[in-house]
C-alpha cells in the first residue's frame, strides 16, 4: 500500500521539474551574458542598438529604438572612383521620370557597355536571378510569379521587339506600368548588361551562338560608345532621381 | 538609236492603270472600313487581349491594373457618343485619337496618361478585325475571379503556444495541498490505528523519519532517482551554460531554432520557394557588400504593387502593412506621403567584435546561401538553422576546400604561397580556407 501511493508523488515531481525546466521560448534569442559583445559603440548597419536598456540606458534606448541604423547615404552622393573609365556608372541619371523622359532616353541613350562574352555571360547570370521569375527564363513572359496567377501576364520581349535600350534602361531604372524600379538592387553596368542580353532574346537568337560569333571575331573592334547626354537641363528633375 | 515609243507609252499606261486602281481600291476599303467578318473571332480576341492588353488592362470591372479595367469599354465609348473607328484608331495610335479633340478623350488623357505620368498607351500594331475581335472577347465579360495566391499553398504559421498560465500553478498548488492533505489524513489514521490495536508509540515518528524509513527500504531505486536527476541536471545546465552569450540558434532543452515573430508574417516557401524568386532579388547587396541587406519595402512594392492578395485570411492586412510604411494607396494605385519604416526582426546576429562579409562567401568563395542558412525557401517563418559560433566558423574553414578555379583572387594567393607551403598544404591534396589564413585571429577580429 505505502509503495503504490509514494512512488507516483515522487516521479511525478521530478517529471515536472524535467518539465518546467525546458519551456524556452523559441522567439526569445537566449542570455545574453556580455551585452557589449553584440552591441558595441560603433555602430553597426540593422543592429537594434535600442534593444538593450541596460548597455546605454533606458531614454537613450527608446530614441535609438526609432532610429533605424540602415540609412540612404546623403542626397547626391556619388561613390568615389578611382578608374576614369569606370566613372559613369557613378553618375546620375540624367532622364526625368516622364513621359517626356522615357522618349528622349529611348532616343538618346545608348549601352555603354561593350558586347563582349564576358558581359553578355554576366547579363544572362543577373537575368536569371532578377527578372526570370516573371519574364521567363527565355523572356517569353512565363514566368513562374505569371504562371502560378499571381501577376498579369508579361509582354514577351520579341512582341516588343522595337523598344529600344534606351527605354530599357529607362523602365529598369524608374519602372514602368507594373514593373517596379530596380535601380536599388542593380548597379548601372549590371542594368546595361541585362539589357545586353535581353536584346538577344528578343531578337530570338541563341546565346551560344552569339557567344561564339562574337568569340570569333573578337580581332574586330567591339561595340564602344559613352552614353549620349541630350544637351536639354534635366538639372530640376533630379528630386526624382532614384540613386 | 530607235526609240520605241510605242511601247514606252503603252507600258506608261498599263501602270498608271494599276497604280490608279490599286489606290481606289484602298480608298474604297479606307472610307467605308469594310472589315473582314471572318477574322473577328472571340478566340483571336482572347489570344490578343491575353498577349498585349493584359499586361496593363483587366477584364474584370473596376480593377486597375496600369490602365483602366476594359469591362464595358465598348458600352463607354458609344455612351460618349464616339464612333467605332475612332475606338480603333485609338488602340492603334492614341495620339492620332487625341488630335480629334473629343472631350472623352481629353478626359481620359488628364486621368491616366498626365496624372499618373505613365506615359501613352503604347501604340498597338493591330488591325481593325483585331481590335473587334478584342471587342467580341470582352462582350463575353471574361472576368474570372482571381486565383488568390495563385498556385502557391497558404502559409502556416507555427501554432500559438501555451504559455504556463496563472491557472496551472493554482491547480498545481491544490493538487498538492489536496496529496499532502490526503498524506496527513492517511498517517493519522494509520498511527491512530495502531494506538488502538494495542502498539503503542511514545512519540508519532516525524515526516523526517518516515522519509529516512522508506529510502532505507528502497535504497536501490532512490539511487537510480536521484542519479538521473543528476544526470538530466547536469546536461540542462551544460547546454543552458552553452546557450550563454550565443545570440540565437538551437536551443538543446527544446529542440527548436531561434525563430522570433516578424512584424509582418512573411513566408520565404512563398516567396522563394513556390514563386522561384532568386535570394539575391530581394538580399541583392549579399552579392555587393558586408551585409544581405533586409530588403527596403520598395523591393515588396516591385510585386506588391500588383498583388494585393494572398491565400490566407489576413493576408490582406499583412500586404498593407507594407503600403503603409511606403504610403501607397492600392485603391488608386498612387503614392502619398511616406510612412514608418517596417521593423523586421534581424534572424541572424553576429556579435559587433566579428568582421563578417556575406560578398566574400557569396561570390568570391560561391557558396550557396542555404549551406549556412538552411532551406530557408522551404520555412514558413524563418529560423537561424546554423549556431553562428565561432567554433562553427572555422571549423567550415578548416574543411572547405577552396575553389581556386576559374577564380582570379584565389589564383593569385595560390600564386603566393611560397614551395614549402604548397608542399605542407597539398599534403591533403586540397588548399582548405584555413590554410589560406582562414585560421588567422585578425582575418575576423580586428
Amino acid at each position: 500500500m505505502k509503495r503504490n501511493f509514494t512512488y507516483p508523488v515522487v516521479l511525478g515531481a521530478a517529471a515536472l521539474m524535467l518539465a518546467v525546466s525546458c519551456t524556452t521560448e523559441e522567439a526569445s534569442p537566449g542570455l545574453e551574458y556580455m551585452p557589449d559583445m553584440y552591441r558595441s559603440p560603433a555602430i553597426e548597419a540593422y543592429v537594434d542598438y535600442g534593444q538593450d536598456p541596460y548597455y546605454i540606458g533606458d531614454s537613450l534606448a527608446i530614441a535609438q529604438r526609432n532610429t533605424p541604423s540602415a540609412r540612404k547615404p546623403v542626397k547626391g552622393t556619388i561613390p568615389f572612383s578611382t578608374d576614369a573609365d569606370k566613372a559613369w556608372e557613378n553618375f546620375p541619371y540624367m532622364y526625368a521620370n516622364s513621359a517626356a523622359g522615357y522618349d528622349s532616353a529611348g532616343a538618346f541613350l545608348k549601352n555603354p557597355v561593350p558586347l563582349t562574352v564576358a558581359n553578355l555571360n554576366a547579363g544572362k547570370t543577373i537575368y536569371d536571378k532578377f527578372c526570370d521569375h516573371c519574364h521567363g527564363k527565355e523572356g517569353g513572359g512565363d514566368g513562374k510569379i505569371v504562371t502560378n496567377g499571381n501577376f498579369p501576364p508579361v509582354p514577351a520581349y520579341n512582341s516588343i521587339a522595337g523598344l529600344t535600350e534606351g527605354k530599357m534602361f529607362h523602365t529598369l531604372t524608374y519602372g514602368k506600368g507594373n514593373m517596379g524600379s530596380h535601380a536599388s538592387q542593380l548597379t548601372k553596368k549590371e542594368r546595361w548588361q541585362i539589357i545586353q542580353y535581353v536584346k538577344i532574346l528578343q531578337t530570338g537568337k541563341k546565346l551560344p551562338e552569339v557567344l561564339a560569333s562574337l568569340e570569333t571575331s573578337a580581332a574586330t573592334p567591339a561595340i564602344t560608345g559613352a552614353a549620349i547626354v541630350p544637351e536639354t537641363d534635366h538639372s530640376a528633375d533630379h528630386d526624382n532621381n532614384h540613386e | 538609236m530607235r526609240i520605241d515609243y510605242f511601247r514606252i507609252l503603252k507600258l506608261k499606261g498599263l501602270t498608271t492603270t494599276v497604280v490608279l486602281f490599286s489606290c481606289f481600291t484602298m480608298l474604297t476599303f479606307s472610307a467605308h472600313a469594310q472589315l473582314d467578318s471572318t477574322k473577328i473571332t472571340v478566340e483571336s480576341g482572347k489570344k490578343i487581349f491575353e498577349a498585349s492588353c493584359a499586361t496593363c488592362h483587366s477584364s474584370c470591372p473596376d480593377e486597375v491594373i496600369t490602365g483602366p479595367s476594359l469591362f464595358g469599354v465598348a458600352d463607354r465609348w458609344s455612351e460618349a457618343g464616339l464612333s467605332r473607328e475612332l475606338l480603333r484608331l485609338w488602340v492603334q495610335n492614341p495620339n492620332a485619337a487625341k488630335a480629334s479633340g473629343e472631350k472623352y478623350i481629353n478626359t481620359l488623357w488628364t486621368e491616366w496618361v498626365d496624372r499618373r505620368a505613365a506615359g501613352v498607351m503604347t501604340a498597338q500594331a493591330v488591325s481593325d478585325e483585331d481590335v473587334e475581335s478584342i471587342l467580341a472577347y470582352l462582350d463575353t465579360k471574361p472576368c474570372k475571379p482571381k486565383a488568390e495566391g495563385g498556385g502557391c499553398p497558404p502559409q502556416v504559421l507555427p501554432e500559438e503556444e501555451e504559455s504556463v498560465s496563472l491557472w496551472m500553478y493554482i491547480t498545481l498548488f491544490l493538487l498538492l495541498v489536496l496529496i499532502f492533505g490526503a498524506a496527513g489524513v492517511r498517517r493519522q489514521l494509520k498511527y491512530a490505528n495502531l494506538k488502538k490495536e494495542g502498539i503503542h508509540y511514545d512519540e508519532m515518528p516525524s515526516y523526517m523519519d518516515e522519509l529516512k524509513m522508506l529510502i532505507g527500504n528502497n535504497r536501490k531505486l532512490f539511487s537510480v532517482i536521484v542519479l538521473l536527476l543528476v544526470a538530466f541536471g547536469a546536461k540542462d545546465i551544460w547546454y543552458t551554460l552553452k546557450d550563454v552569450g550565443v545570440y540565437g540558434g538551437h536551443d538543446y532543452n527544446t529542440g527548436l531554432n531561434y525563430r522570433p515573430e516578424q512584424p509582418i508574417d512573411f513566408s520565404h516557401k512563398i516567396h522563394a520557394g513556390c514563386n522561384e524568386i532568386e535570394c539575391v532579388y530581394c538580399h541583392s547587396s549579399a552579392e555587393k557588400g558586408k551585409h544581405a541587406e533586409i530588403p527596403s519595402s520598395n523591393v515588396c512594392m516591385n510585386c506588391h504593387k500588383h498583388i494585393k492578395k494572398g491565400k490566407r485570411e489576413n493576408s490582406e492586412q499583412e500586404i498593407q502593412k507594407i503600403y503603409d510604411a511606403v504610403g501607397f494607396n492600392a485603391d488608386t494605385k498612387t503614392y502619398g506621403e511616406e510612412g514608418e519604416p517596417i521593423k523586421w526582426v534581424k534572424v541572424h546576429n553576429l556579435p559587433d567584435h566579428v568582421y563578417f562579409n556575406h560578398s566574400q562567401h557569396v561570390v568570391v568563395a560561391g557558396i550557396e546561401c542555404q549551406e549556412c542558412h538552411g532551406p530557408v525557401e522551404e520555412m514558413d517563418v524563418v529560423e537561424q538553422v546554423a549556431p553562428l559560433t565561432m567554433g562553427w566558423c572555422i571549423n567550415c574553414h578548416n574543411e572547405t576546400e577552396v575553389a581556386y578555379k576559374e577564380n582570379g583572387y584565389y589564383k593569385e594567393m595560390h600564386k603566393r604561397f611560397t614551395k614549402d607551403d604548397l608542399r605542407k598544404f597539398l599534403e591533403d591534396k586540397k588548399i582548405t580556407a584555413r590554410e589560406m589564413g582562414g585560421w588567422e585571429c585578425a582575418k575576423c577580429h580586428y
